[in-house]
């Protein structure tokens, strides 16, 4: 006899269709597709793919990871030449284990996601904040990376 | 989707997401202990001081919003992200002890212990 009737139709009733969310996905897949890009084999499999994004300033680029429930040990970002690695795991709470579960759609397991920067980065300067599950990692650009306003004198 | 790497363009920028007042639905893992229902809410990014947590007539809803994800100065380069805040709802049957209700957020999670009103826990009957 279950103390709680789970009603799958219930709780999807009380909140808004996110379908803008789904148009913009789609859209996202179309953009990827489209751009060429030859396609690497992963050789590493990872279990979740967190979302991630870029964003670019005039001295840094700013990449910012959703990692909830993620320790800050279980983070390791990796920068290699212009390629910004982030990978880690997101392992099961303890006090769960062993107890029914009605539901689970949270991502747990291993993470990796890789990117190509623009341009060149002060590796020795990247710093990495980590806050309420948003992983937030500075990366300043090189010298001559950076946008520079040059006046031309026009003779 | 799974771009094992993914190549940065500044020709792919993209505008930021509307947050305003659209929200997002957050993963939530349910599970039960002979003492308490447990939810677990992702809600990464979500500013502690705005999390609401409401138990009403057999209904618990929780919301939260966000912080401004980026500088406003900056390009958009990649997004996935959306900047909208959180919301959902849970319908909650009988046997939840509805003034014994603990809540902790952590690490951007929230997690939710609503426990058993005491006749329903198990019991052991003892046979004489």
């Amino acid at each position: 006899m279950s103390i709680v009737r789970w009603s799958p139709a219930c709780d999807l009733a009380t909140f808004p269709p996110d379908v803008l969310n789904i148009q913009r996905e789609i859209n996202r897949m179309f953009n990827a597709f489209f751009r060429n890009e030859p396609e690497e084999e992963s050789l590493a499999t990872a279990a979740w793919n967190p979302a991630v994004d870029i964003t670019e300033h005039d001295d840094e680029y700013v990449v910012k990871v959703e990692l909830p429930g993620v320790n800050k040990d279980e983070v390791k970002i990796v920068m290699q030449e212009n390629m910004l690695t982030i990978r880690g795991e997101k392992k099961q709470e303890k006090e769960s284990k062993g107890s029914n579960y009605h539901r689970v759609e949270r991502s747990y397991g291993t993470f990796q996601r890789s990117f190509t920067l623009p341009s060149t980065v002060k590796g020795e300067k990247i710093g990495a904040s980590f806050k309420d599950g948003v992983l937030s990692i500075s990366l300043p650009k090189a010298e001559e990376a950076k946008r520079k306003e040059i006046e031309v004198k026009v003779k | 989707m799974n771009n094992d790497e993914v190549v940065v363009r500044r020709e792919h920028a993209t505008q930021p997401p509307v947050a305003e007042e659209q929200y997002r639905v957050p993963a939530a893992d349910v599970y039960e202990t002979s003492e308490a229902f447990v939810l677990m809410l992702d809600l990464p990014g979500a500013m502690r001081e705005s999390i609401s947590l409401t138990l009403e007539s057999g209904e618990m809803r929780v919301k939260a919003d966000v912080k401004p994800l980026h500088r406003q100065e900056g390009t958009l380069l990649f997004n996935e992200m959306q900047g909208a805040g959180f919301f959902r709802a849970f319908s909650i049957g009988d046997g939840i002890d509805t003034g014994n209700v603990e809540a902790r957020f952590e690490q951007g999670v929230l997690t939710v212990k609503l426990f058993k009103s005491e006749d329903v826990k198990p019991r052991e009957i003892y046979i004489n």
